[in-house]
């Protein structure tokens, strides 16, 4: 509430208000004839039916009010007027009611929301009142009247569609007094025009991608603007949960969505007065298994460039996800022991990512994924692999023929060594799995011949256009636990664009 | 012997006129519903005029005119704060004014309610309820017909003058679509304040 103004004056200090206030407006349509109706002591009245007509109306029938105005008859207990309005549905206004308490000019309003009914024997006057029928007879409505039953109480009409002729039926059914509905009769008629409309709220809501990972609960809920209100809900189900099509008298309803998979709801709503929504869909997408990643295989590959302390290692992994699909893995690594820590992946769902790591330091790399449905598996946890290099003057390394060694800002350490003369050799055993030669590319550079353990050999062509410092020149891996031996053998020939044949050896890279 | 024929023919369509069918009126193409328009904005009242004077709900155009009006007051309260002697409605003038220039008093000199214990009430006016608000005892929150004890009263300016109708039936058939108004005030700004 706002605040108050009030004064305070002796004891009296008043204060008060209202927190809000509403209108409500019912607008309609308002049928009238306003002929009179002269009602014959001899039954059948003038006309027979009273007809107004409607048509165009957009809507169904939510109330309807109906209104003699000017009766008069020195015994209404004789009269009956039968109101028909659409599908020959008809209601009695009165029938037998008042007694022989003479209605004199009266403006009777009939409205199933008034608070009393027309009387049976007490008097009335122009005022509302609900429709009232007495006595235990059959009211002696004629041809083209319809047959009875009627219907007591106008909401008889109530869910129709208004547009058709509304015909007033009066007739007296004693015969001996006379009277008339002197200025004739209206119906206004209010209408629905508005289908509900059905929400759907689901529990836990959907992600962007439009699944959800447990069981989901879907929430209807039905809004009637029109005036109506909510008479029911109608829904049924197919895909991953299939069920016939259902109807409750409520305006929300629950619905559980437990398996996994694709669920497609179909759902209307109808008012009281008959307006039926189109029918709106849902799909649920639920997903409640996680996804599989498997641990990351470091590995060497040939084309990566080494920093002056550091060298590539790229790192390899899948996935797997049965239902709603893979989004993302996360990749964790732990150097020297130390924490786990992220590592960007990009794109999200790209399998391998190159690492420049230290030689001589350990790490370990772990990597999980992510589904659609944001499910997340555990971590796939790598074996602690330590990357190792040598340079090209060490010990290991034994060279045959004419080789030269050079300092070079370029190179991997400052250093390298090359051979221009075909059949020099450079020889290395070592233990390990994985092996990379680093070499130095240039517009220069000629060709040579790798063997691993003596097995078929792989020519590499030095020539770049451009000169690469401290990238590797050829990669092998998958090699079998245990001591190996790789052999680089200058082949004395080029590129057609080269202008030379000199082979460089910067360093070699070993995994475990 | 053509002209008596004729004659005879009108007469025989005079004497038949009564008992056909009366013509149908040209087709209404419509629609129609029941709307409830809500201010949740507050209205204090002390001494006099409330504030605010009036608050307003503005309603749209219907392309149909307005058959029936009913009007809410959420949680309407007027009491002596100082000695709780129940609430003072006989000091309340409630007056509603549609876009039309329509108005009718929805509550003058209604009854003094002992009630110390409730003082709040949800009045909905209504031309169909039932009875309109006592001028002796208590009432409870609910519907009741507009009732102005002592027709005659006016609103402080810059309400519009009287009379005021006694039925909501007034704004039927009225163009809904403007400002409603609600005017609310106290007797005591023209009776003083005395004990009590």
């Amino acid at each position: 509430m706002v605040a108050l103004h009030c004064l305070r004056t002796g004891n009296e200090w008043l204060s008060g208000g209202v927190s809000g206030w509403s209108l409500t407006l019912s607008t309609g349509i308002q049928l009238s004839n306003s002929s009179r109706i002269a009602v014959n002591s001899t039954g059948v009245t003038g006309f027979y039916p009273s007809i107004s007509g409607l048509g165009g109306a957009h809507g169904r029938i939510i109330q309807v009010i109906a209104t003699l105005y000017g009766v008069s008859h020195a015994r209404p207990a004789d009269l009956d007027v039968l109101l028909v309005g659409p599908d020959g549905v008809g209601v009695l206004l009165m029938s037998d009611a008042v007694g022989s308490n003479a209605l004199t000019d009266a403006t009777l309003t009939f409205d199933d929301s008034a608070a009393r009914a027309l009387p049976e024997q007490q008097a009335a006057t122009t005022g509302l009142y609900r429709p009232a029928n007495y006595g235990s007879g059959v009211d002696p409505f004629v041809s083209p009247a319809p047959s009875g039953p009627y219907g007591a109480s106008l909401s008889a009409f109530a869910g129709r569609d208004p547009n058709a002729d509304w015909k007033l039926y009066v007739i007296d059914d004693t015969n001996d007094i006379g009277g008339e509905i002197a200025r004739g009769w209206s119906v206004s008629i209010i209408l629905d025009p508005t289908a509900p409309t059905t929400s759907a709220q689901l529990t836990p809501t959907a992600n962007a991608g439009g699944w959800t990972n447990a069981d989901t609960t879907v929430i209807l809920t039905v809004t009637d603007t029109g005036g109506a209100g909510v008479q029911k809900i109608t829904y049924s189900a197919f895909g991953a949960v299939s069920f016939a099509s259902t109807t409750i008298l409520a305006t929300t309803v629950p619905i559980s969505i437990t398996v996994e998979g694709v669920t497609t709801l179909n759902y209307f709503a109808t008012d009281r007065a008959g307006n039926v929504e189109a029918t709106p869909s849902l799909v649920v997408r639920l997903d409640k298994t996680l996804p599989s990643a498997t641990a990351p295989r470091a590995r060497l590959l040939a084309g990566r460039q080494l920093s002056t302390s550091t060298m590539p290692v790229t790192l390899q992994w899948s996935g797997a996800d049965g239902l709603s699909g893979l989004s993302r893995f996360q990749l964790q690594e732990s150097v020297g022991g130390g924490a786990f820590a992220g590592v960007p992946v990009s794109p999200a769902k790209a399998t391998t990512s190159t690492r420049q790591l230290t030689p001589g330091t350990t790490d370990r790399k772990r990597v999980r994924s992510a589904d659609q449905a944001n499910n997340i598996s555990a971590f796939a946890t790598g074996a602690s692999f330590t990357p190792t290099a040598i340079q090209e003057n060490a010990a290991s390394l034994v060279y045959g023929g004419r080789w030269t060694s050079q300092a070079l800002n370029a190179a991997f350490g400052g250093t390298l060594r090359f051979a221009n003369t075909a059949g020099a050799t450079a020889t290395v055993t070592f233990t390990g799995r994985s092996i990379a030669w680093v070499s130095l590319t240039a517009a220069n550079r000629g060709q040579a011949q790798v063997r691993i353990d003596g097995g078929a050999p792989v020519t590499v062509d030095l020539y770049t256009p451009t000169t690469r410092g401290r990238w590797t020149v050829f990669a092998a891996n998958g090699l079998a636990a245990g001591t190996h031996s790789m052999v680089i053998t200058v082949l004395g020939t080029k590129n057609a664009a080269s202008g030379g044949t000199r082979v460089d050896i910067d360093a070699l890279l070993f995994l475990p | 012997m053509l002209r008596r024929l004729c004659l005879v023919l009108i007469v025989m369509v005079l004497a038949l006129l009564p008992a056909l069918p009366h013509s149908p009126l040209a087709p209404q193409p419509a629609q129609a519903a029941i709307t409830t328009f809500t201010s949740s904005s507050g209205i204090g009242v002390g001494r006099g005029a409330g504030n605010p004077y009036p608050p307003t709900i503005s309603v749209p155009s219907f392309d149909r005119s307005v058959m029936h009006v009913s009007m809410t007051l959420i949680g309407l309260s007027y009491r002596n704060s100082l000695v709780n002697l129940g609430c003072n409605w006989d000091l309340l003038d409630i007056m509603l004014a549609g876009p039309d220039g329509q108005r009718v008093m929805l509550m003058s000199d209604v009854a003094r309610d002992g009630n110390t214990s409730d003082s709040q009430r949800t009045l909905t006016f209504d031309d169909n309820a039932m009875t309109g608000l006592p001028t002796s005892g208590s009432f409870t929150s609910g519907t009741y017909a507009p009732t102005d004890v002592e027709p005659g009263e006016l609103m402080p300016a810059p309400a519009p003058a009287g009379p005021y109708a006694g039925g909501l039936s007034v704004f039927a058939n009225t163009d809904s679509d403007g400002l409603w108004s609600l005017y609310i005030a106290s007797e005591r700004a023209t009776n003083g304040c005395q004990g009590g």
